[in-house]
């Protein structure tokens, strides 16, 4: 792909700050993607979708607003420019404060994530292959999966990035992603698995994820825990989260949390606020077992960048250290409130929608236990290894897991499938029950959704196997 | 000539046997508001198309409206829709298409000369014209802060689209429309204290911004200092946030797609009772003011209303030509060609007042908001969502207090049969958890379960 209108970015920033902008930023973004869906062994549509499009931010006044056209001519971005600087005017008069940014060192950076195996020199067949692949070995336990849904979608974006204090960025990457859906039945008995993978690389990632594999064991899995699965009444025991369950975790009751805008109300009619207030920071959340960061440079990531979408160097954030919570993912505008620098976590899905704060790579840091160090001292306990239903409040304070493939332990040891275990208790609670963790990180995958309308965005989350003492936990 | 139809006549020339095209025009604005302040004005002007096409039953497209995860994908924009990028793009997908393994339960698109009928209150000028966003924000703020709101939150947006569709069975329509919709979140004086509502709207004489609010300001207000909840049964008055969202979340169910992929909890219920006998649904296309009315599908052909449920009885799925043809029933006009989708879920309204309900209710709670809707299996409609913003007691036919910290465990299939009354003032619900508009009145069901976290 070759970005043709590159100078139009440039263009459009100029216009705005020589007709009132007192800041202005241009994303130039180009995309190519391609979707394949194999659905009990029939091929639904190949999706192609190509697109460019312009998003523009402005400061006038001190109001903002934001625009975005695919309609590419000095014309129609003119006049279009006109009217947002007009409206982010309007805006201002309702503002008790001026938004403004933190002040950032300019940059100009080119960086690229480069596939070992170029996603366009792999065929429309070869890709639907792969999905047939799948579909083909499990031939034996085919009539006892009534659902087998296999979805592979793969993303090539490259994007210009300028704004008017003379920051210029270009970016490439490309990504693939598999979800993958199965429901296996016995009588009228069922239960269903959904698991995404993705990363950032070319189709060498394939032959790392080794799904043919994966995918079996765990439809085995589904099969057994129906015929096997055993309910188990609701009792206080400790329990170990596997990768799986503590990358969600994090995602959810750290990395959202951690959000700076969420504190200031800007997603409070959306996705919510939240319990970690900012009089919370410094406090302690958990036990020292406990540290938590984001980090956009974790290498193949699925949410990698090495600058964010408000031209700010990436870095390493420090969410939860030793049990106290320790700050927050930053954008510029929270951070000229916090009285900070960036700390480079804004990101934009497409040209289309306006940075926000998001999550990259969310994880637990690992320790020096083994699987079987952490479960060996249990006497009475649950292992979760997968989850299927879960949620939280819009505080992220109140949340559930529902475990898939979860097994009893008695004393130190892994016993029978478990059906259905339920872990539901407060962020607090999580954490403060955790004395033992791991020492080997695993990552899982996940389109993050924010922003209004809606803005998913490939994250990473994970970490190693961490050990909960005395949770209440029993059968759905 | 017309980019569509000369997109649709070299797609033939490909090869190919069956094309569809759809060109969307569409001039959308949003107002943010947090903390009583505008926190930014955004504008989307953009021309999208998307393609869909078959070659001896090998599918390929761009752009088509796709299960859950595929939603992000962006459409064929940006390609200025020139002639030679347009010739370049369809003969990629015609070799691709050539390629590929066929589809072989597929059939085929819509074929005949329809005639589209005017959806009353679907278009209104004065939207188009707009200039008056930041002050429909303002009245809805002015609103809320009178009932006792201290803050508010939420976006106001507002569309006009123009959609055009040209199709190889001769299909050559043109469809256009607005809206206006505003979500607002309202916050008392005390962290746990909100309320949330919507108005949602085609025309501008439908939409009541102060009316949306004054009810999140009232319910911030009333919902001051909650304490905790009992996990348990309960009978519940649910508000159509709430009925909305759950029935949003069911609706993925009555998609042929999700028959075929073995997901949906309805499987195998056909002309089976699943709900009580009050209990009407329907999926409308062609609702006056529904904001997701529209006169033809996805492949051209008129929108309609279908009963989903019937005095309690599941009547039909949702259907695009190929899957009707595969079921052997007939289309229901709710093409998405990947994924037959509703357009406006309808819950016919019941006989009583809100206030009525609760008169009824002796050990209860009445939940104004949910979010954060999951399965635990899709197959057997298990799942849980959580209450946010004002929730209630009820004891002995009265509001007693606010409470906090409940999640809705249940199942889809039981929530249906335990409704055992609906409102008659019906609300058109759509917002950010819920992108596919409910009509529904409040719904009084009995033994909900309810369950807590472990502190």
């Amino acid at each position: 792909m070759i970005l043709i209108d590159r100078d139009l970015a440039e263009f459009a920033v100029n216009l705005a700050t020589k007709n009132g902008a007192s800041y202005a930023e241009a994303r130039l973004v180009k995309t190519g993607e391609e979707g394949y869906i194999l659905k009990n062994g029939t091929p639904e549509t190949v999706v192609f979708s190509e697109g460019e499009g312009l998003g523009i931010r402005v400061l006038a006044k001190g109001g903002m607003s934001f625009l975005a056209l695919n309609k590419l001519s000095k014309d129609e971005i003119k006049t279009a420019i006109m009217k947002t600087i007009k409206m982010a005017k309007v805006s201002a008069k309702t503002l008790k404060e001026p938004i403004e940014l933190s002040e950032e060192k300019t940059v100009k950076a080119s960086w690229e994530v480069k596939p070992k195996i170029n996603l366009s020199d792999i065929s429309a067949k070869e890709k639907m292959d792969y999905l047939f692949e799948i579909e083909k070995s499990l031939k034996s336990i085919k009539n006892k999966l009534v659902s087998r849904v296999f979805q592979l979608e793969t993303s090539e974006e490259e994007k210009y990035y300028v704004n008017s204090e003379g920051t210029r960025i270009d970016s490439k990457i490309p990504r693939v992603m598999m979800y993958y859906s199965l429901v296996a039945i016995d009588g009228n008995d069922s239960e269903m698995r959904y698991f995404p993978i993705g990363e950032s690389g070319g189709w060498e990632v394939i032959e790392r994820w080794n799904l043919i594999k994966k995918i079996n064991e765990e439809s085995k899995v589904l099969l057994k825990i129906i015929k096997e699965g055993k309910r188990v009444p609701k009792e206080v025991q400790d329990i170990v989260l596997s990768p799986e369950l503590v990358g969600i975790a994090m995602h959810e009751s750290v990395g959202h949390p951690g959000e700076a805008d969420r504190p200031l109300g800007r997603e409070a009619a959306q996705a919510g606020e939240t319990y970690a207030t900012r009089d919370w920071m410094g406090r302690r959340i958990g036990s020292d077992f406990v540290n938590v960061v984001d980090d956009p440079l974790v290498k193949n990531s699925y949410g990698f960048y090495e600058y964010d979408d408000e031209g700010v160097k990436a870095q390493r954030r420090v969410l939860i250290q030793n049990g106290i919570l320790n700050g927050y993912l930053h954008n510029r505008e929270t951070a000229k409130i916090f009285g900070i620098k960036s700390n480079a976590a804004a990101r934009a899905s497409g040209f289309d929608r306006e940075p926000l704060i998001r999550m990259s790579t969310t994880f637990f840091l690992p320790s020096n236990q083994t699987f079987a160090e952490l479960i060996e001292e249990i006497k009475k306990g649950i292992f979760i290894k997968s989850y299927t239903e879960w949620n939280i409040d819009d505080k992220r304070w109140n949340e559930k897991y529902v475990g898939s493939e979860a097994y009893r332990i008695e004393n130190g040891e892994l016993k029978e499938l478990v059906r259905r275990p339920v872990l539901e208790l407060t962020t607090q609670k999580f954490f403060s029950s955790v004395d033992g963790v791991g020492n080997k990180v695993e990552f899982i995958s996940g389109s993050c959704g924010k922003g209004d309308p809606m803005s998913a965005i490939p994250v990473w989350m994970g970490g190693p196997h961490i050990r909960l003492r005395k949770i209440n936990i029993g059968s759905a | 000539m017309e980019i569509g139809k000369y997109i649709v006549e070299k797609a033939l020339k490909l090869g190919a046997d069956d094309v569809v095209c759809n060109i969307k025009d569409d001039l959308e604005k949003q107002v943010k508001f947090v903390n009583n302040q505008v926190a930014v004005f955004t504008t989307w002007n953009t021309t999208n198309a998307s393609v869909f096409l078959s070659y001896k039953k090998r599918l390929v497209g761009s752009s088509l409206d796709t299960p859950e995860n595929m939603e992000t994908m962006t459409p064929l924009h940006g390609l200025s829709l020139k002639k030679e990028n347009v010739d370049k793009f369809l003969e990629k997908l015609i070799k691709t298409a050539k390629i590929l393994e066929p589809k072989k339960d597929y059939f085929g698109i819509a074929d005949g000369r329809f005639k589209y009928k005017k959806i009353p209150d679907s278009y209104d000028k004065k939207i188009e014209k707009g200039g008056k966003e930041i002050d429909f924000v303002q009245d809805a703020i002015d609103a809320a802060i009178k009932e006792g709101a201290k803050r508010t939150a939420g976006v106001l947006y507002t569309d006009v689209w123009k959609n055009k569709i040209f199709s190889s069975n001769g299909i050559e329509a043109e469809d256009k429309g607005t809206s206006i919709n505003l979500s607002i979140r309202s916050f008392a004086e005390e962290k746990d204290a909100s309320g949330h509502t919507v108005s949602v709207a085609r025309t501008l004489k439908k939409f009541e911004p102060e009316k949306a609010g004054k009810e999140s300001g009232m319910h911030a207000k009333q919902s001051l200092n909650p304490s905790d909840g009992y996990s348990g049964k309960y009978t519940a008055i649910l508000h159509p946030m709430v009925i909305a969202n759950i029935l949003y979340y069911m609706s993925y169910a009555f998609s042929a797609f999700e028959v075929d992929s073995g997901m949906s909890f309805l499987i195998g219920k056909q002309n089976k009772k699943i709900a009580n006998n009050i209990v009407n649904l329907k999926d409308d296309g062609r609702l006056a003011n529904g904001f997701g009315s529209r006169s033809f599908d996805d492949e051209g052909r008129p929108t309609q209303a279908t009963d989903l449920i019937k005095n309690g009885v599941f009547k039909n799925f949702l259907h695009n030509t190929s899957t009707a043809k595969k079921f052997k029933t007939k289309p229901t006009g709710n093409a998405g060609l990947i994924y037959p989708q509703p357009w406006n879920i309808v819950l016919e309204k019941g006989d009583r007042t809100v206030d009525e309900m609760v008169s009824e209710v002796k050990d209860g709670v009445y939940i104004t908001n949910v979010w954060y809707t999951r399965f635990a299996n899709y197959r057997t409609g298990d799942f849980s969502t959580i209450p946010r913003d004002a929730m209630f007691e009820i004891k002995n036919g009265r509001i007693t207090r606010p409470i906090k910290g409940l999640r809705i465990t249940d199942n889809m299939q039981r929530i249906l049969e335990n409704i055992i009354a609906i409102s008659k003032n019906p609300q058109q619900i759509e917002w950010w958890e819920i992108t596919s508009p409910i009509i529904t009145g409040h719904v009084l069901v009995k033994d909900l379960n309810l369950t807590k976290s472990a502190k």
